[in-house]
Formats: C-alpha cells, sequence, structure tokens
C-alpha cells in the first residue's frame, strides 16, 4: 500500500481511504452494532464518562486482525489510527486511547507523530509507551534528539524508553546525565538505563559514578552497577561481573550492598578462587558467614564440597550446625564422613534438618542414636529434623 | 508491523528470567539469633515493622502484626490521609499511645534505619516498585496478593528479593490453613492416584453498568501518587481504593483477585510450584461499556507438560477440586474438605511422607522467618508463580487464541504479541 502522507491535510479523506482499505467485520460475539469508523470517530472524541464501548470496538478491531496474522491490514490500520491522532477535532483523552492502540502495532510509520506527542504534556507517557516497542532506528534516533528537547518527567521517560529499548548510541548522552545532571532522579534514571544498556562504555560510566560515597544517590547508583553485574553474569561473562561486584564489596559501599555484592562474587568467582573466597568468608565476620552459608548450594563441584567439609571442624560449633545443613544440601557423598562424624559427637538445634540426603541408613542410625541420646532438646530436634524433612522437598 | 523484534521490557524480562540461578537455590538457614549479625535484631528482640497502605487489607494485616509478641508497628504510609489516619489511630489504640508516625511517601518511611519489615497493603500496581524499594533499603518484605500486576514485574520482585537477600512473604495466607495443606498432602502422596486435572471455582466479578463522570480530586488523596506507574486518568470514586481491582490498568480483576490465592493451592497440591503451564486458552466477558474493564467471567483451560489440565472458571463457591484415577479432594475456605472416596479425609500422612512445608498463622511465620532467615510459607518465587498463571489466563482471555508458554523462559512460544503482555509501560519516573 502507498504510504499516505502524514499529517494529511485533509483528515476525513485520508480516514475514508484508510476505512476502506482495513475496515473488517467486528468480532463474533460482539452483542452491540457500532461500526468500526463510528467507533473510530467516537473514540478520538472519548472524554470519562463517554462511552468506551467506541475503544472496545477499535482493540477487538485489533485483536481479530493479530489473531487473522493479517499483517498487512495492521499496518494499514495503523495509517488509520495515525490519521485520526492528527485530526483537529480529536480530543486529548481520545489521543490518548488512540495511541494506546497504537503501542499495540505500531511501525516507524508512527515514530514522528509519536516523537511530538512526547512534547505534549497530555499525551507524553502514551507516546514513551507506544515509542518503547517500535523496533526501528528511527525510534531510537527521535528518543536520542528528545533527549535534550524534552523536559521534567517527560525527559526521565524518554532516559528510561531509551534504558529499555538497550540503545547503544545514547550510552554517551546518558554518561553525561549521570555524570553531572543537576536532577538527582534524572542521574538514577540515566544509570538504570546505562545498566540496562551494558557494554564497556556504560560499564565504565557506572563504575566513574562510584567514586563519590557521600553522593546522595549513592546507594541507587551502587544498585544500577548491582543490576549490570547481574545482567553480565547472566550473558556469560562472569570474571566482568565479578569485577563489578569487588568494586562494590569495598568497605565504604552501606551493609546491604556489600552483602549482596559478596554474595555475586562467591558466585561468580569460579573454581579455587570461590572456594578460597568461600573460606575466606566461613571465617569471617557474622555478616560473611551467613553469605557463605547461603552460598552453599550455588557453588558446584564435589571438590569444593571437600574444600567446604575440611573446614568444618575449625568452626564454632553453632556455625558447625548451618554448614552441616548447607553440606548435607550439596547431596555430595564426600561430606558424609564430616557430617557423621560431628553430628555424632553431639550437634546443634537446628543442624541436622537435611540430613536425610546423606542416605536413608545413616539417617536412621542417627534416628537411633538421637533418640538415646541424653540432652533430650537436642535429641528431640534431630527426631523432628530427621522425621519431618522430607517436608521440605 | 512489529512481529519479530519485540523490545525492551520485553527483552528486559527475557534477560531477567535466566539470572534465577544461583541466588534463588540457595538456602536461607542461617539463624541471625546464632550468628548476631548487625543490623538485624535477635530473636530475643523486637521486630519494627511499618505499614504501607493502610486501606481496610492493609489494616487487617497490621492488626495481625499489632497481635504478635515481639512485633512493634512504629509507621503507617498512605497516600489518602482519611485511610492513613484510620491507621495511626489502630497503632496507636493498641498501644495507647501516639508514637506512630505517619507518612504519606513511603520513600520516608524506607528512610528510616530502624525499620526491618514493611507490610505492603497498597493498590496491586505499587505492591512491586515498592517491594523492589524495600530490598535496596535493606527491608523484609510481607506483600499483599496479588504479588504483581504483571509477569515482568513478579520476575524483577523475585530478582531483588534474591539480590538482597531478602525475606518475602506474599499474603496468601491460604498457605497458612491446615485443611489447604492437607488437602495438598494427599494430593501429592497420591491418595487420590494419579493426579489428572484441578478445577478452580472463583468468584465472579462485580459489574459496572456505566462509565462515571470526572469528579473534583478529594483533598485528602494524593491522587498522582495513588496512580503512580499506572496511566493517568481523570479521577472517579468508581476507581480508586477498593474499586481498583476491576480496572485492568493496575490488575487483572477477579482472576488475580482470588485467583492468585486458589491457583496458588492448585500448584502447590500438584507440585507444580516453580514452574506453570504449558498451554493456555480462555474466554472470558469484557465489559465493553464499562470502566471496570477487567472480566468478571471466565473460564481458561491450562495444560501442564505431564498433561494435568488446570481450569479456572468463575461461579459457585470459590474453591479447589483436585481429580485422580484413583479419587478426588475438593477443599474451600471455611475448613471445608471433601473426599472422594469420603475415608480419605481420615487419611494419615506417614513420617516417610511428603509433609509440606506447616505454618499456622501466616504473619507469625513470617515474622519467624525475618529472625530465622529461612524461606516462609509462601516466598517470592512461589508467590510470583502462582500470579503468573493469573496473568496468562487474562491474556489468553484478551487474545482470544490458544497460547504455549515455556515456564522456564517465562516466555510465550512463537507469540510476540502475547510476549508483549508480560509487562505493563510504567509513567515516568516509575520504573522497574
Amino acid at each position: 500500500m502507498t504510504k499516505p502522507t502524514i499529517p494529511l491535510v485533509c483528515a476525513c479523506g485520508m480516514l475514508a481511504l484508510a476505512l476502506a482499505a482495513s475496515a473488517q467485520p467486528l468480532p463474533a460475539g460482539m452483542t452491540v452494532e457500532m461500526s468500526l469508523e463510528e467507533a473510530l470517530g467516537k473514540m478520538a472524541m472519548y472524554q470519562t464518562g463517554h462511552s468506551r464501548l467506541p475503544i472496545s470496538v477499535v482493540s477487538d478491531h485489533i485483536v481479530t486482525l493479530q489473531n487473522r496474522r493479517d499483517e498487512k491490514a495492521l499496518r494499514q490500520f495503523s495509517y488509520t489510527l495515525l490519521g485520526y491522532l492528527d485530526a483537529y477535532w480529536a480530543g486529548a483523552e481520545g489521543k490518548r486511547e488512540i495511541i494506546r492502540q497504537l503501542a499495540k502495532i505500531s511501525g516507524s510509520e508512527a515514530v514522528p507523530a509519536l516523537a511530538k506527542a512526547v512534547k505534549d504534556k497530555d499525551l507524553w507517557d502514551m507516546a514513551l509507551l507506544a515509542l518503547e516497542d517500535i523496533p526501528s532506528r528511527e525510534a531510537d534516533a527521535a528518543l536520542r534528539e528528545l533527549l535534550s528537547t524534552s523536559e521534567g518527567r517527560a525527559r526521565l521517560g524518554v532516559i528510561q524508553t531509551l534504558g529499555l529499548r538497550g540503545d547503544p548510541a545514547s550510552v554517551g548522552p546518558l554518561s553525561r546525565i549521570l555524570a553531572g545532571d543537576a536532577d538527582t532522579t534524572a542521574r538514577v534514571t540515566a544509570a538504570r538505563a546505562l545498566a540496562r544498556i551494558g557494554g564497556r562504555s556504560a560499564r565504565a560510566a557506572l563504575l566513574d559514578s562510584l567514586d563519590d560515597p557521600s553522593d546522595p544517590v549513592h546507594r541507587e547508583l551502587a544498585d544500577a552497577v548491582m543490576a549490570l553485574a547481574q545482567g553480565m553474569a547472566r550473558s556469560g561473562d562472569r570474571s566482568g561481573a565479578y569485577r563489578l561486584y569487588e568494586r562494590l564489596h569495598r568497605p565504604a559501599e552501606p551493609t546491604t550492598v556489600r552483602s549482596a555484592a559478596l554474595l555475586g562474587m562467591l558466585t561468580t568467582a569460579g573454581g579455587s578462587r570461590a572456594e578460597k573466597l568461600w573460606v575466606q568468608s566461613i571465617h569471617g565476620d557474622a555478616e560473611a558467614q551467613r553469605i557463605a552459608v547461603q552460598a552453599m548450594t550455588a557453588l558446584t563441584g564435589r571438590k569444593t564440597t571437600a574444600v567446604m567439609a575440611s573446614e568444618l571442624p575449625k568452626l564454632p560449633p553453632t556455625l558447625q550446625a548451618y554448614v552441616i545443613a548447607g553440606l548435607s544440601a550439596r547431596s555430595d557423598r564426600e561430606a558424609l564422613p564430616a557430617v557423621t562424624t560431628v553430628v555424632e559427637k553431639g550437634v546443634e538445634e537446628g543442624a541436622p534438618r537435611s540430613l536425610p540426603c546423606a542416605g536413608r541408613r545413616r539417617q536412621r542410625a542417627l534416628l537411633v542414636a538421637a533418640l538415646g541420646a541424653e540432652d533430650k532438646a537436642t535429641s528431640a530436634a534431630v527426631c523432628a529434623s530427621l522425621i519431618a524433612s522430607p517436608a521440605r522437598a | 508491523m512489529k512481529k519479530q523484534a519485540r523490545l525492551s521490557r520485553r527483552r528486559f524480562l527475557g534477560d531477567a528470567i535466566g539470572s534465577m540461578g544461583a541466588a534463588m537455590l540457595a538456602p536461607y538457614v542461617i539463624t541471625t539469633n546464632a550468628l548476631g549479625a548487625a543490623g538485624i535484631p535477635p530473636a530475643s528482640e523486637r521486630i519494627v515493622m511499618a505499614n504501607i497502605g493502610s486501606g481496610g487489607q492493609g489494616r487487617y494485616d497490621t492488626q495481625n502484626f499489632l497481635n504478635l509478641p515481639g512485633v512493634e508497628v512504629v509507621a503507617v504510609c498512605d497516600v489518602d490521609k482519611k485511610m492513613l489516619q484510620k491507621g495511626l489511630n489502630l497503632v496507636n489504640e493498641h498501644y495507647g499511645n501516639q508514637d506512630c508516625r505517619g507518612y504519606s511517601d513511603f520513600r520516608e518511611v524506607l528512610a528510616r534505619s530502624d525499620i526491618d519489615a514493611i507490610n505492603i497493603g497498597t493498590v496491586d500496581h505499587w505492591h512491586v516498585l515498592i517491594g523492589i524499594a524495600a530490598c535496596r533499603a535493606g527491608k523484609d518484605i510481607y506483600c499483599q496478593k496479588p504479588l504483581s500486576a504483571t509477569i515482568a514485574e513478579g520476575r524483577a520482585m523475585v530478582e531483588a528479593v534474591n539480590r538482597y537477600r531478602r525475606v518475602l512473604q506474599v499474603g496468601t495466607q491460604q498457605r497458612s490453613e491446615a485443611n489447604f495443606r492437607y488437602a495438598c498432602e494427599l494430593v501429592r502422596n497420591g491418595r487420590i492416584g494419579r493426579l489428572t486435572r484441578i478445577d478452580v471455582y472463583l468468584p465472579a466479578g462485580p459489574t459496572l453498568n456505566k462509565t462515571p463522570q470526572p469528579q473534583p480530586v478529594p483533598p485528602e488523596l494524593d491522587y498522582e501518587m495513588w496512580q503512580g506507574p499506572a496511566p493517568a486518568h481523570p479521577y472517579c470514586e468508581e476507581r480508586v481504593h477498593w474499586n481498583f481491582r476491576w480496572i485492568m490498568d493496575y490488575t487483572p480483576g477477579m482472576l488475580s483477585d482470588w485467583g492468585a490465592h486458589h491457583i496458588d493451592i492448585a500448584q502447590w497440591g500438584h507440585g507444580t510450584e516453580l514452574s506453570g503451564p504449558v498451554e493456555i486458552e480462555g474466554t472470558g466477558y469484557f465489559p465493553p461499556d464499562s470502566l471496570w474493564d477487567a472480566p468478571p467471567t471466565f473460564d481458561v483451560r491450562y495444560t501442564y507438560s505431564d498433561g494435568v489440565t488446570l481450569r479456572c472458571t468463575t461461579g459457585g463457591n470459590p474453591r479447589i477440586e483436585f481429580f485422580g484415577t484413583e479419587g478426588a479432594v475438593k477443599v474451600a475456605r471455611g475448613n471445608w474438605l471433601e473426599t472422594t472416596p469420603r475415608s480419605l479425609a481420615r487419611s494419615t500422612i506417614a513420617p516417610g511422607e511428603i509433609h509440606l512445608y506447616e505454618s499456622r498463622n501466616h504473619y507469625a511465620d513470617f515474622i519467624q522467618c525475618v529472625r530465622s532467615r529461612q524461606q516462609p510459607a509462601a516466598p517470592v518465587e512461589i508467590g510470583h508463580r502462582s500470579v503468573t498463571i493469573c496473568h496468562l489466563g487474562l491474556i489468553a482471555c484478551r487474545l482470544g487464541r490458544k497460547l504455549r508458554w515455556d515456564p522456564q523462559r517465562e516466555a510465550f512460544i512463537g507469540d510476540a504479541e502475547a510476549d508483549g503482555l508480560r509487562s505493563r509501560p510504567m509513567r515516568a519516573p516509575w520504573t522497574l
């Protein structure tokens, strides 16, 4: 189909053209009669309190076209909606509803009209929502242009939309906002956008932003770096992620950040480095110990199990209990001798919770032993845990 | 047309799924009491809480926390001053003082270093944003159901909880009711033979046969903050407070309002709490001329990879019915349980069989887990998976076609339009 000229000098002529091309029967089951043309016109003039039937008719029409996989008709209908969006008689609420429908189907043909709408105080949010999903370079370019021409919440929306789209070309301008914008919300939004986009330049900009711990939004910036590290680990760049976590584990960072970073370090270090870090952590302060225990099921491998088990005798009894539970949860037989030895010597409450993983025969023996134990509190805890453990399967 | 390369929120969701690995699998086994970690009170000390969202449900939950020993509620937050005052009165009357502080912005609550945990009782479209902010601030979370307003939101919530190692309990309190647990144990232990079918009956949603005129925003309500990330609309009272739950700009309607409870039990009994169906098809009635546009009635059929079907429909008493090759188990609120054969209801679950997580008080279980750092009865991943099934049902009804779903990737198979509905745009400055 030949692309209509937009904006149209004569909206009515365009509408007639588009409707002739795209009008389809209403969906089956529609109980109220209203033509698509009538619905479009009324939707463009929609205000809160008016009937919502026209919107339902248009929405159902789109579903019908989508279920037919009728690409041509959908594209034509996108032009139809753009025509109504440009109609001089369309109201603000009506235009918002039109854009909501456009968001479902539009492509690059809608970018100029939507970019214009971003500057409209009544339409900016809907327009950004529609631009967010349009898979075209025109949309990226329009959004970058809007970075310097939009204001207030619309500008924040542009920043986050660029991040959601993952536009690498916007890393430069977003980095400048992160580094020196007067609006701290814009800086945080830019940091999150850069974390989503990723890449070397975005990473460098985010790390630079962490240099000042007294920055009022430092915690939010650290969170963005954490998100970037998670993304890198997911995509296979574990060593890169480890370096970011390591940076976030500095003493100047808040405890919540440091704890999350240590967990990240443990799960991305790999091999002997992970084992060494785990040993260091299990002998560290209370918070490091907690993280080390939590990481026990994330660090895989029998050799790692053996390393963990070898530390067991060196730990204080209470911590032993939790490491035993962690070892048992790993289901590696390498842990069995150490676990059995410690349990038979006497354990703290809670330790045997996952002992059944070590084997049914041993479980029964421990149960018998626990039943005969002199320490009745421990005995009861052991029995209860051994009996009830399958419940947590 | 944009068929092949959907971008942004969709991509973000896809990326996020891959991170479910290590942290999610790690057990929360170490107690604060044992190690005396900084920042979290030992078991012998109080848990300091704040209530964010002080409408009827938020106050109900707050009352339940007030009833627990070792819990102190020190702050209430609501964007509606009338609701805020009701919440403050509840707490202050309980303690016989005026010490509880009121807030209209949740960010000020989260900035308080003395608060250990929050209770989120806001409108659904705020649950995840507040929850993620709470994770960043190092708070534990009791979050009302449904956990999320979209699948993408739910996954982001899981990510944040795992990243910051927080304890989150979803307010699906049926997990702490004995008859639901027992029904699921009967099913999980094969008392009805091989499970073949689950039927879930939900109440029909209310209808509103009008499209209200705009009204002046009441002076006590910060309506802009109430709308938050949702699309902006002129105010009318049929939109806010209790009524939001019937409007799709905020939530899927009855499908998630009650579905979050009963589908959760269906998942529990089926043993698919960390997974989901592979096919979904359904129909729903979408009121064509009403502000309340979420489907009040629907009939959705889900199929799992093991061939079990889950039908979720409206009508009759709300309940869950499990059917197997050798019997049936039906369960509902009010301690109602019916089995076929009837003798099944007297069956004992032996020590070596599957015993599901036992919690007798959903609120106490949360507080206990805040202390122990263990997973509670309704942890975030399970809550997310349950409400995801509600979202899938709505998407299938909206699109009117059979959908194929990959629960591992949390993505539809070969359906870009459906994938687009896994997420919902947010108004700046709010973003996941």
